[in-house]
C-alpha cells in the first residue's frame, strides 16, 4: 500500500486529543457506592472479567479512534497495489497473413497453434480487458476490449488466416488504433511465424514456426525483345530441413513448359523458361511439392502483350499471308487509315495508300506496273537489308514472276535474274514493300521464309514497342478501377464475378489467382499471388526458435493494480462516525435514566 | 427544623406511640408499662400482705368478707430510654436523599413520638467509633437537642458497628428501646455487635435506610467504583449482565443480613430513600408492632 498524501500522517497525533477527553471523561464516571464490597465481587467474578477487560476499552473511544484514523487514512489517499498474474489490458495481435495457414508437424496450422497459445494466455489474465487484432497487410480488430475469456475465445476459434501477407509496422500502428492505441495497454503480445526485426512500440512477439516450407517465391513473365515470344523466370525456395526432388511447371494458355530439379536445404534455385512461340496473356507457374503450405506452390502472372498490329486488307484475301502477319503480331482488320500496315493483295489501286504498305502482286496508277510477261528461277539476294534477316533466297522459287516497272526510286531485296521478287520502295518515313508475284506463283507461302520475311517485315513497321514484362498484385493490395477505365464487372479466379458498387473505385483481391477485368473495350487479366515473403524459411525457423527461447515465462509476470482506497476508508470512517453517535445518545440516555 | 422536617409531618404522628415489646424498667414514670406493680391508676393483681406494705392499698373488702390481707397491686407506668444508634459513616451521605437525611429524619420523627410519649430519648451517632451522643432525656427541650445533633451530623469515615456497639454499652447502663439506623452495608460481621445489644435485654429495631442504586443500580458503561468508607476503587464495565449480577448478589446480601437480624429476635426493617418517610412510619413500622 502506497499513500498519495503522507503528510496526512502527523494528523494521527490529534488522536492524543480524544485520548485526553477520553481520560477526563473517564474521571467524570467515577461513582462512590456503598456496596463496593459487592461491586468488588462482581469483578472478581469469571462472568464480570470480560466486563472489567471491556472497561479498559471503551467503545466510544475506541470508536472515536477509529474514526480519527480512517479521517487521516482517507486523507492520506492510500492506494492499494493489488499484484496478480496478467495484465489489465491486454492487446492480443495475431498473425493472420497467408504463413500461418501452414500446417505444423502436429497436424495444426500455425494459427490454430496461435489460438491455443491465446487460450492459454487468457488463462493466466483472469482480470484483463482483452483486445484481438487479426494482423496481415489489412490489419483487423476482432475483439475490442472484452473481459469475457470465453467470447475472446470463440470468437478467435471462429476466424481464419486469409492469403494476404504480412502487414508494416505502420499496419501495426493502424491496427491497434482501431482498439483504442498501443498506449491503452499494458502489455500487447504479438503471435507470428515472422518475427518482426523492427517493432513501432514495446511488444512480446511469440513465433509459431512449425512446418517447413516449400515455394516458388519468383515468378515473372517478359517478352522477348526480338518479339520471339516470352521467357518466364521462376525462383524456387526450398525452407524445409530435408533436399527435395521437386518438378517445376510453367504453363501460357497453349504450352506448359516442365523442369526438374534437386534442391538442397534452404537452397534457392533460379530458372529461366523460353516460351518462343507463347502469345499468351495468363501464365501459371506450380511447383509440386507436398509441403506445409501450399499457398506459394502456385504463382500467377499476366502478360499485357505488347505485339498488336492494325491491318487494312485491300483487294483478295490470302491466308498464308494472313497467317504469317498473325504468327508475327496478333493483328486487328481495320477498314480504314490509321493502321500499321496496308496490305494489298491482287489490286489495282488508283494512289499508293499512305502509311506502310505492302503490295502484293498489285499495281498503282502511274507508279507500279506489273507487266503480261513472266519469267520463273530461283531467288537471289540482291541487297543486304534488315529485311531479309534470316532468310534463305535459294529456297525460294519463282514459278511466274512478272516484270515490273516502279516509277519512284526503290531498293529490289531480291530479285530472279534481274527482275525484282521484292523491292523497297525508298521512302524514308515509311515502309512500302512490293511483291510482284502472286503467292502462288511461287514456293514463297510453304517456305520457312515466308513467316520470318513477314515478321521481318512487321519488327521493321514497329521498332519502337518496348518488350512488355508480366505483372502481379498482392493478396490485399488494392486494385484501381478508375485507372483501367470504364470497368464493366471483374471476374474472380474461378471466373464469377465479383460483387461491385457502380461508384467503386478500387477491389481488393481476396485470394490468389487471375482474375479478368472487363472494361469496355477489352478484358485485361489480374495475376495475384500470397506474398513471397510468406513463403518460410529454414534459417527464420531457427531465428524464431531461438528468439522464443529468450522470452520469460507469461504466467511469471505479476501485474500490479493501484485502487483508490479513500472513498473506502472515509465511508468506513464515516459508518465509525455514525455509530459512535448513536453509542453516544444510548449511554446518555441510559445515564439519564439511572439518575 | 424545616431543613430536617416539618411540623405538619410531627403533628400527624401525635396519636402514634412507641411499642415496647419488652417490659423495660424506667426510673421515671412513663407511658410503658413497667415489670415491677407501680401506682398506676390501672388495677394489675392481689397479692399477700407482707409487713411493710403500704395499708392503703389493703382490699379491706375482701378481708371483710375472707378475713384476708390483701393488696391490691396496680400496673406501674414507667418511661423507657430510647436510644437512636445512627449510623453517620460516609455511606449514609450517598442516595437521592442522602441516606443521612432520611435516616435523621426517620429519627427525629420516632424521637418526637418518644418525647411525647415521655420516654427519654438519646441520640447516638456512630461511624467508626461511637460519635458525641445526646444522653436521653426527657421534655421538648430535650426535642431540640435532638434536632440540633441531627442536623449538625455530616457523615463521614468508615462503619464500625461492633466497636460503636461496644461504646454505646459502656456508655449507657439501663436498657431500653434500642433504634438502630443504619445502611448497613458493610463487609463487617455485624453478629457480635447484635448480639451484644441483644444480650443486654434491649429492645431493639433496625431500621435499614437504602437508596435506590444501592438495590437496583441501572448505571451501565465503563464505570470508576469508589467505596466511600475506604476509598477503594475498582473499574468495572457495567452492562445489563453485571447489573442482574448485581442484583442477585446484593438480594442475597440482603437475605442473609435478615437472617442475621432474625436470629437475634431483632426486627429489620428496610426503606429506601425515595420511599415516602410517612408512609414508611404508619404503614411499616405500625404494621411491624413498633408503633402503634
Amino acid at each position: 500500500m502506497s499513500f498519495g498524501f503522507p503528510a496526512a500522517f502527523p494528523l494521527l497525533a490529534t488522536a492524543l486529543i480524544v485520548i485526553l477527553f477520553a481520560l477526563l471523561r473517564s474521571r467524570q464516571r467515577r461513582r462512590d457506592v456503598a456496596t463496593f464490597f459487592v461491586w468488588r465481587e462482581l469483578r472478581d467474578s469469571v462472568s464480570a472479567r470480560s466486563q472489567r477487560l471491556r472497561s479498559l476499552l471503551d467503545p466510544l473511544v475506541l470508536l472515536q479512534l477509529a474514526t480519527l484514523i480512517a479521517a487521516v487514512f482517507a486523507i492520506a489517499q492510500p492506494l492499494w497495489t493489488s499484484k496478480h498474474p496478467g495484465f489489465a489490458s491486454l492487446a492480443i495481435v495475431v498473425d493472420a497473413s497467408a504463413s500461418m495457414s501452414t500446417r505444423t508437424d502436429s497436424g495444426i496450422t500455425r494459427y490454430e497453434a496461435a489460438v491455443r497459445r491465446v487460450d492459454e494466455i487468457l488463462a493466466t489474465c483472469p482480470s484483463s480487458s482483452i483486445s484481438v487484432i487479426l494482423f496481415s497487410k489489412n490489419p483487423r480488430a476482432l475483439v475490442a476490449g472484452e473481459a469475457d475469456r470465453s467470447v475472446v475465445s470463440r470468437t478467435l476459434a471462429a476466424s481464419a488466416p486469409g492469403w494476404e501477407g504480412d502487414g508494416e509496422p505502420a499496419d501495426l500502428v493502424s491496427g491497434l488504433a482501431a482498439v483504442g492505441g498501443a498506449s491503452a495497454y499494458e502489455q500487447i503480445i504479438f503471435l507470428t511465424d515472422h518475427a518482426p526485426a523492427t517493432v513501432p512500440f514495446p511488444l512480446r512477439v511469440e513465433t509459431f514456426f512449425e512446418g517447413r516450407d516449400i515455394g516458388i517465391t519468383v515468378f515473372s513473365v517478359r517478352e522477348n525483345p526480338d518479339g520471339a515470344g516470352v521467357s518466364a523466370f521462376a525462383v524456387l525456395t526450398n525452407g524445409s530441413d530435408e533436399s527435395q526432388s521437386l518438378r517445376l511447371e510453367i504453363a501460357d494458355e497453349t504450352s506448359r513448359t516442365t523442369i526438374e530439379t534437386f534442391l538442397e536445404p534452404g537452397e534457392e534455385a533460379a530458372y529461366v523458361v523460353p516460351f518462343p512461340t507463347s502469345r499468351g496473356s495468363r501464365f501459371v507457374a506450380s511447383v509440386n511439392a507436398e509441403d506445409a503450405s501450399p499457398y506459394d506452390n502456385v504463382r500467377y502472372a499476366s502478360l499485357q502483350r505488347s505485339i498488336g498490329l492494325q491491318v487494312r486488307w485491300i483487294g483478295k484475301n490470302n491466308r498464308y499471308l494472313m497467317a504469317a502477319l498473325d504468327a508475327a503480331a496478333p493483328i486487328r482488320l481495320v477498314n480504314a487509315l490509321p493502321a500499321d500496315l496496308t496490305v494489298v493483295y491482287d489490286a489495282d489501286l488508283a494512289a499508293l495508300p499512305d502509311g506502310n504498305v505492302l503490295l502484293v502482286h498489285s499495281t498503282v496508277r502511274d507508279v507500279i506496273t506489273i507487266g503480261d510477261r513472266t519469267m520463273a528461277g530461283v531467288v537471289a539476294a540482291v541487297a543486304d537489308d534488315p529485311l531479309l534477316s534470316g532468310i534463305h533466297p535459294s529456297d525460294i522459287y519463282a514459278e511466274r514472276l512478272p516484270l515490273v516497272d516502279v516509277l519512284l526510286p526503290f531498293l529490289s531485296l531480291l530479285s530472279v535474274g534481274e527482275n525484282p521478287f521484292a523491292l523497297r520502295i525508298l521512302d524514308p518515313n515509311r515502309l512500302i514493300m512490293v511483291l510482284p508475284s502472286d503467292l502462288v506463283a511461287t514456293n514463297l507461302p510453304i517456305t520457312v521464309d515466308f513467316p520470318i520475311l513477314v515478321r521481318n517485315l512487321v519488327a521493321h513497321i514497329m521498332p519502337a514497342q518496348p518488350a512488355a514484362a508480366s505483372q502481379w498484385t498482392l493478396v490485399g493490395s488494392p486494385v484501381l478501377l478508375a485507372s483501367r477505365g470504364h470497368s464493366v464487372e471483374v471476374l474472380g479466379p474461378d471466373g464469377r464475378a465479383l460483387a461491385l458498387l457502380p461508384e467503386q473505385r478500387a477491389f481488393f483481391p481476396d485470394r490468389p489467382g487471375q482474375y479478368s477485368i472487363r472494361t469496355g473495350g477489352e478484358t485485361q487479366v489480374l495475376s495475384v499471388n500470397v506474398d513471397p515473403d510468406e513463403t518460410s524459411s529454414f534459417a527464420a525457423a531457427e531465428l524464431a526458435s531461438t528468439a522464443d527461447a529468450l522470452l520469460p515465462p507469461l504466467s511469471s509476470q505479476l501485474r500490479g493494480t493501484q485502487s483508490r482506497l479513500w472513498p473506502i476508508v472515509a465511508g468506513a470512517g464515516l459508518v465509525l462516525l455514525l455509530a459512535e453517535f448513536f453509542l453516544h445518545r444510548r449511554t446518555l440516555s441510559e445515564r439519564a435514566r439511572a439518575r | 427544623m424545616q431543613q430536617l422536617i416539618d411540623e405538619d409531618f410531627l403533628r400527624r404522628l401525635a396519636n402514634l406511640r412507641f411499642m415496647s415489646r419488652h417490659r423495660q424498667g424506667g426510673r421515671f414514670t412513663g407511658g410503658h408499662v413497667s415489670p415491677r406493680a407501680g401506682m398506676s391508676i390501672e388495677f394489675a393483681d392481689y397479692r399477700d400482705y407482707v409487713p411493710g406494705d403500704d395499708l392503703r392499698y389493703v382490699d379491706w373488702n375482701i378481708y371483710g368478707r375472707l378475713e384476708r390481707l390483701l393488696i391490691k397491686t396496680f400496673v406501674q407506668e414507667l418511661d423507657v430510654p430510647v436510644y437512636f444508634l445512627l449510623d453517620t459513616s460516609a455511606s449514609m451521605r450517598l442516595g437521592r436523599p442522602p441516606k443521612a437525611v432520611y435516616a435523621s429524619q426517620l429519627a427525629l420523627a420516632l424521637g418526637y413520638l418518644a418525647l411525647r410519649n415521655l420516654d427519654r430519648v438519646g441520640l447516638f451517632p456512630f461511624a467508626e467509633r461511637l460519635a458525641e451522643s445526646v444522653p436521653p432525656r426527657h421534655g421538648m427541650a430535650q426535642f431540640s437537642r435532638f434536632l440540633r445533633a441531627l442536623s449538625g451530623i455530616d457523615p463521614h469515615g468508615q462503619t464500625s458497628l461492633g466497636r460503636s456497639v461496644e461504646d454505646f454499652l459502656s456508655q449507657t447502663r439501663e436498657t431500653g428501646i434500642v433504634v438502630l439506623i443504619s445502611d448497613f452495608l458493610t463487609s463487617d460481621d455485624l453478629r457480635e455487635p447484635l448480639a451484644r445489644l441483644s444480650y443486654r435485654g434491649d429492645d431493639i429495631v433496625a431500621i435499614q435506610v437504602l437508596d435506590r442504586n444501592d438495590i437496583a443500580p441501572t448505571l451501565t458503561g465503563p464505570i470508576q467504583f469508589r467505596d466511600v468508607e475506604t476509598d477503594q476503587q475498582t473499574l468495572l464495565s457495567v452492562g445489563p449482565g453485571t447489573l442482574e449480577a448485581y442484583r442477585k448478589r446484593f438480594a442475597d446480601y440482603e437475605t442473609t443480613l435478615r437472617r442475621e437480624f432474625e436470629g437475634h429476635r431483632v426486627p429489620l426493617f428496610v426503606v429506601a430513600t425515595d420511599h415516602p418517610l410517612e408512609k414508611f412510619i404508619h404503614e411499616d413500622l405500625r404494621a411491624g408492632g413498633i408503633l402503634r
